[in-house]
Order: structure tokens, then sequence, then C-alpha cells
């Protein structure tokens, strides 16, 4: 450290700290998870991939848990082939998920009967096929691509409560 | 530049014995009649298909020609009795650059010789005999542009063209291809007269090929420019990797001898040796100081020669066991400091592999946020809806899935932010490994020390027990430690002044790179272009006047700068007009194109084909202006053209302009005997 550019004694150091701060509130960066847009999108992409194009809300959080890391994603890709998972996965539900599922309901691109499973409307195939189209979101469709055929229930619940064949 | 055809002949040898045709051609104004149906069009097309340019006017070279000369055709024109076609050719015999005669055959139909392969000979057609060699040549497959036996690549040659490199789509370059150049030269009946360059095949990709076949046949510089730019870039980038090898593969072998580079730039560098930084090699002392490496050498050198003068030498120290103890000493220091460094080192490495781990995640994020603003983009319903109020509560829809209020960065603010972060962490990165690459030396500069300080113990331990007359172990010691590092150390001197001269090499070829690029015109006409197209301007502008041209005012067309085609107040010219101008237009166009070479160095071989339109399109046309026009001009222009106009008014037409006639009577193809 350099000697300071000014000599100054202790009280005048603290008068001169005496003055009146401001603060501004400014925006917070947050994470992409908790961006509605793209939330919203996944949660699409994820309807599309579970089997007769329906998806039970545990399909929803182990799915969109299972696209959060690469090793989750080989997980899900293991998950078809039978081969033994190998450790056993700790889902977490998050809440942020179902915030962007009610709003995925609320604007009409997902339906829902009661407390059936998710599906897509005419409108939510229509916004899929433009972002698929504009390729966004490609890592995650790819990592669902890897997976062999459709996501079902049996597979979910694989995951959920695992136990050697 | 030059083509002609000068001999046309068709054969087919069918179950009714052999049929063909024979048409000379002058040069000049050469008018070919038949009736329509008659073979017309299979002569015009004949000439196309035996200079394998076929994909001009068709994907598929099997029906490039009209099937009498592939199927079946009519012997008896009376009954119209077909017979199939066994085998048939077509021979041309065409004149080149420097008046050079060739004749070129290609087979449509035969049994043995496929429609890929085209026979050249040297010699005029009548002159050919069984013994005059043969060249065989291949078109319309992989390399026939650009192999050596390609015919493409032969009549380019023949012609005296040289075919250039275009840039194409995704960073590729191509060939210019004859059938993109020869839309200029040649009007086929069926759709050539859609526009100017109708029948334009784009099949190798080359961007913005019409403009840039003009500049070819015009041998606009302004074309020059842009395949020397590219040139130029590929020839830096290269430079750029040879500098990055040179200095990478120096700084390789420095590593682990506890000696560093400084001031040697990774980047090409435009002036070389640079005064303000000048460049230079430092050796580790072991401790946070580093030496010069000349100054370090020099030193080094004066204490060999001490050593080596045994006469300056002071008389043998007697107390050696307090030397010993002094070195002892220096050598817990030196192993206490490697300690201390080794530690720095691990902490270092550990902060370096956090710093990549931030870095990874930083990107990840970045991505995701790059799609969330494509997604807002996309002007879908997905950002619309969510950009909305709440459809149910009419509540504004928060922008993130957090609980609370919170206020939060929009998605492209979310961008530049992570972009900041990266840089900073990136150049953190890169600080970091400098110093870890500095640390690294310095260890082992102190391991090196610390060996050279127990093999000084042991010597001493000798000195100590057997006094010598002479020389000290200890000096002897010291001497051949010292000769071995200056060994190794002028080793790496040299390597340094060799890639100094190297680098020095490659900044003058860069500085000149980069001057040469930035002399080079922006994309602009010279003054040469500008002449060629002022006076394309003129020949086109003059003939509209002499054809009629009636869609409007001629004083409005202008022959565009960027395009080079006509158009009226930045508008193409033939997207409104009637269509017997557009016939005008291209006639007048082609012709103009003609002209220009007649009076400039350009590269139209001064040969032009129309075959004549169809007549709803051509049926206010008058033929006769346009043909007096074709047939003007300089001594070295052939202008064919083929048409089924009855005789007495072709002859009205033809009346008072120079020209030659060739009246082909009932069927083109005629039984020989």
């Amino acid at each position: 450290m350099s000697a300071l550019p000014v000599d100054l004694d202790d009280s005048a150091v603290l008068g001169w700290l005496d003055a009146p701060m401001n603060f501004t509130a400014r925006a917070d960066p947050i994470s992409p998870d908790f961006r509605p847009e793209r939330r919203v999108a996944v949660c699409m992409l994820i309807v599309d991939k579970c089997r007769a194009g329906k998806a039970s809300w545990k399909a929803m959080h182990v799915l969109s848990w299972a696209l959060q890391s690469p090793k989750r994603v080989d997980m899900l890709t293991n998950l078809k082939n039978g081969a033994n998972l190998l450790d056993i996965p700790v889902v977490r539900f998050e809440p942020a998920l179902d915030r962007a599922l009610d709003l995925a309901l609320g604007v009409g691109f997902l339906t829902r009967d009661g407390v059936g499973p998710f599906e897509l409307t005419g409108a939510g195939r229509e916004a899929l096929a433009e972002m698929r189209e504009a390729r966004v979101l490609e890592q995650e469709a790819a990592a669902l691509a890897a997976v062999n055929g459709k996501v079902s229930n049996r597979d979910v619940e694989r995951l959920l409560e695992w136990r050697s064949r | 530049m030059n083509l002609k055809v000068r001999r046309l002949r068709l054969r087919a040898q069918t179950g009714q014995g052999t049929f063909g045709a024979d048409i000379p051609f002058s040069k000049g104004l050469m008018v070919v009649r038949a009736e329509n149906s008659r073979g017309k069009s299979t002569a015009v097309q004949s000439i196309l298909f035996a200079l394998g340019l076929e994909r001009m006017i068709t994907t598929q070279p099997a029906s490039a020609l009209t099937s009498a000369m592939r199927d079946r055709l009519i012997y008896d024109p009376t009954t119209k009795a077909e017979t199939s076609v066994v085998s048939s050719r077509v021979a041309v015999e065409i004149e080149g650059a420097n008046g050079e005669v060739a004749t070129v055959t290609r087979w449509v139909v035969d049994d043995s010789l496929g429609p890929n392969l085209v026979r050249v000979q040297h010699a005029p057609i009548d002159d050919i005999t069984p013994e005059k060699p043969v060249d065989d040549y291949y078109v319309g497959r992989q390399g026939g542009a650009t192999r050596e036996r390609g015919f493409h690549v032969w009549l380019a040659g023949f012609i005296g063209w040289t075919m250039p490199e275009l840039p194409a789509r995704e960073g590729r370059t191509s060939k210019l291809y004859m059938e993109q150049v020869f839309p200029l030269l040649f009007v086929e009946q069926r759709r050539g007269w859609g526009g100017i360059q109708a029948q334009m095949p784009a099949f190798s990709g080359v961007t913005e090929v019409r403009r840039r076949a003009i500049e070819f046949l015009l041998a606009l510089e302004v074309g020059q420019y842009e395949l020397t730019r590219q040139r130029l870039r590929a020839r830096e980038a290269e430079l750029a990797n040879g500098w990055h090898l040179s200095v990478a593969a120096f700084e390789q072998s420095l590593a682990g001898s506890g000696l560093k580079s400084l001031g040697l730039p990774d980047r090409l560098q435009t002036t070389w040796p640079d005064e303000s930084h000048p460049a230079d090699v430092s050796v580790s002392l072991g401790d946070e100081n580093w030496q010069p490496l000349d100054d370090f050498m020099a030193a080094a050198s004066a204490e060999l020669a001490r050593l080596d003068t045994p006469e300056t030498n002071p008389t043998v120290d007697a107390n050696v066991s307090a030397r010993i103890i002094e070195t002892l000493d220096a050598a817990r220091q030196v192993r206490a400091l490697d300690l201390a460094l080794r530690e720095e080192l691990l902490r270092d490495e550990t902060e370096l592999r956090s710093i990549g781990h931030r870095i990874d995640s930083l990107t990840e994020d970045l991505r995701q946020h790059q799609d969330i603003v494509v997604l807002q983009k996309l002007g879908s319903p997905v950002a619309e809806q969510l950009a909305a109020d709440c459809p149910v509560c009419h509540q504004h829809l928060p922008a993130s899935l957090l609980p609370g209020d919170v206020p939060t960065m929009t998605a492209s603010e979310s961008v530049e932010y992570i972009k900041k972060q990266i840089d900073l962490f990136e150049a953190m990165r890169t600080d970091a490994d400098q110093a870890a690459i500095a640390k690294r030396e310095r260890w082992i500069a102190l391991r090196q020390r610390g060996d050279a300080l127990n093999l000084q113990v042991q010597a001493l331990r000798d000195d100590l027990t057997s006094s010598t007359g002479g020389i000290t172990a200890e000096d002897a010691a010291l001497r051949v430690e010292l000769r071995d590092r200056l060994q190794r150390l002028e080793g790496v001197v040299e390597r340094f002044d060799e890639l100094q001269v190297q680098l020095e090499g490659l900044a003058v070829e860069s500085a000149a790179v980069k001057a040469a690029l930035r002399d080079l015109p922006k994309d602009e006409l010279s003054g040469k272009d500008r002449k060629k197209l002022r006076a394309l301007h003129h020949s086109f502008v003059d003939q509209l006047r002499a054809y009629d041209f009636g869609s409007f005012s001629n004083d409005m067309v202008q022959i565009g700068y960027d395009d080079y085609l006509p158009r009226r107040e930045d508008f193409d010219l033939q997207a409104d007009i009637s269509a017997s101008d557009s016939v005008r237009v291209i006639w007048a166009y082609l012709l103009g194109l003609l002209e220009v070479g007649e009076q400039f160095d350009t590269n139209h071989p001064g040969f032009v084909v129309f075959d004549e339109p169809k007549q709803q399109s051509a049926k206010d046309v008058s033929f006769a202006a346009l043909l007096k026009r074709a047939s003007g001009g300089g001594p070295n222009r052939q202008v064919i053209f083929a048409t089924s106009e009855p005789l007495e008014s072709l002859k009205a037409m033809l009346e008072d302009v120079q020209h030659t006639l060739h009246v082909v009577d009932g069927y083109l193809l005629q039984k020989l005997s």
C-alpha cells in the first residue's frame, strides 16, 4: 500500500466520513433458471418428449431436474437401455418450476385436466415449432433427443425410486 | 479470347441407314433457317451439347437433345414413319484463341461410348482420319471443370480463358463454371428469353454468380479486387499461425529450465523488434529476482574466468569449515524457500482451476440467456404472452419465477453483464496462468541452486580432508557446473536469436500484406471498369432506340454499377416490360457485351447464339433491325441466329445486311447415301 495522499488525523477522517449516503437500487441479475421464457419453453420440450404427449406433474419435475447437469443427462440417457443407475439420484422438487407450469397453463400453451397430466395445446405446439425453427435451447433439445423413444411414467418412477433389477 | 463455330456435323445410325446433317458456319451474321419441329432447335442445342454445356438448359443431360438424336427419327417425311436410333453423335469444328482449330465429338447414344466422353482432335472435321491422334476428356462429372482431364478445363484453355476461383457459400471457394458464363453468349429458345441470364445454373454455390459472370466476361477489375482481398486474408492467417507456432515452440523449449521469456507477443505483429518492449529471456535466481539472460551469462563467464586463472585465486581458504557452515546455511534457506514456493504454486493452481470452473458456468449461463433473448425476439406468442398481463387476473406477470417482486435485469442486460464477467475472469485466468508459469520456473531454478549448493558442500568436505596444492575441489566442482550451465544457456541464446530473425521476417511480410489490404479499393469500379460500363450503356441504349423499344423512354435506362444489369431508376428493367420488349432488351444487352468486347480488352470470345424466341413473345419484334445491328461491328464476331421465319420475309429482312444464310430443307437429319 502506498502512503495516503493526504495526511489526516482521526477527527478529520471521522468528520469526513460523516456525510449522508445514498443507495440506488439496481436490478438483480438472476439465474436463467428463473426466467419465465426459458422455463416455459423447457416445459414444452419436456411435455413433447413424454409418452402420448402427456407428462405428469412428477415427470415434469424429474425431467426438469435431469436437464440441469451433463451428469444427470447421462443418467437420463441410460434410463432406457436398462443399465443400472450407478448412484441413487436425489431428485429435488423446485417451486420455480411450479410457477413456470402455472404460467404455461395461464397463457395457454399447456392444458391440464384437474390434477391430471400436462398436455400441449395447439398454441403450444406452434410456439414449440417456432422455437425449434429459431434453434434455441439446442442443448436441452439434444439431451432429450438422446433418450430413446418417449419417456413413460415407469421411467420416471425408476429415477425416483431406484432399485436394481 | 476467341470462340467460333466453323462446322456442325450430326450423325445417327438407324435401322433405315445413316442419317445426318452438315452445316457450315461462317463468321459475321450467320442465319440458320429451318421449320419449327424440323430440327432448328436440334441444330442449336447440338452446339451446346458438343461443348458439354447442356447443364445450362437441363438438369438431365440425357434429354439435352431432341428425340431425333436420342431415340427415334422420322425417316419418311410423307408418312412420318419413324425408326429407332442405334447410335448417334455430334461433332463440331471450332476455332479458339490464336486461330487454333479443333474438332470436338460427343456421342449421344452409343453402345461403347458414354455421353460423358468428349473426344478432341486437333484438326478440321474433314481432315480427320483414323490415324489422327485423339484426346479424350470427360464432362458433366465431378472434376469436369477442375481436373486436368476435365473437358471444360481444356475448352477454357482453348478459348483463352482462365476461370477465376470465386468466394462461395460457407467460406469455400469455387471455380466459375462455363455453364455460368454461357447464358451471356447463348439464348436458347424455350427458356432463354425469360430475361438476361435466365438460365443460370447455381450449382457451385458461388455467391452473386450473375454479377461474377458479367465481371468475368467484361474482365472488370472490381472482381479481381475481391479475389485479391481473399488471397491476402488467407496469407495473413498463415502468417499469424506461423508466428504463433514459432513463439509457442520457443516458449515450450524454455519450460523446465528456470528461464522465462518476456515481451514475446503471441499475436502477429507488423513491427519487430518492438523498440518500446524489447523481447528478452530472463533467468530466475530462485528468489523473487529475475536477471536478464545476457547479464547473467556475462556474470557467469566472469566467474568462470576467475576460476580458470589459478594465480588470482586467493590462497586456499584455511577456514574451510566456516565456509561449510555458510554453504549449509545457504542450502537450508534455499530449501525453506523451495517449500514456500511449492505451497504458493499449489495455491495458484487451485485458483486457476476455480477460475476455470467459474468461466465454464458463466459460459453456460450466457448461452441460456442468449437463448432467452432469442425467445423474446421471436415475436412469437411465447414472448408476447409472457410480456403481457395475466389473462385471468390482469396483474402484470412477474419477470422472474422467484417469490416476491424483485426488480430483475432484462435478458439482454444479463447477457451484457455476463459477458463483462467472462472478460474479467478471462483476464484473471491469463494473469494467474502467467504467474504460475513464472513460479514454476523459479522453483526449478531453486532446485538447481539447491543441488549446486549440495555439491559445493561435498567439495568443501573433500577440501577439508585432503588439502591439495592447486585448485580446490570446491572450485573444480563450481567450474564444471558453470561450464555446463553456460553451454546450455548459449543454446538458448542461439534459438532466441533465430526466433528474432524469423519473427522479423514474418512482421515485414505481415506489414506488407496489411498495406496491400489497405490499398485495395473498397470494391470500387476502376476507371477502366467505368469506361467499359459506359460503353455498354451507350451501345445498349443505342440499340433500344434502333429496335423501337416501346415500354418507356430510352433516356431513363441505365446500367447498374452494382449488378451491371439494365435498370430504370433503381428498378429492374426486366420486371414490367412487354414480352417483345424483353426480347429487345436481351438482344441489346448480349450484343452490347459483344460490342464492348470489340472495343476493350475483355474475356468475350466474340460469339453469340440466338435461338429465335417463340412466336407469341416475338410477334411485334421486327427482327430486321436486330439482325442489321448483329451483322455490323468488327471482322472477328460470330452471331448465330436460328429462325423459322418464312423464307420470303427472311430474305426481305436480310436484303441489305451482310450475312450468310443456311436453309435447311425439310428435316434437318437427312438420309446419307
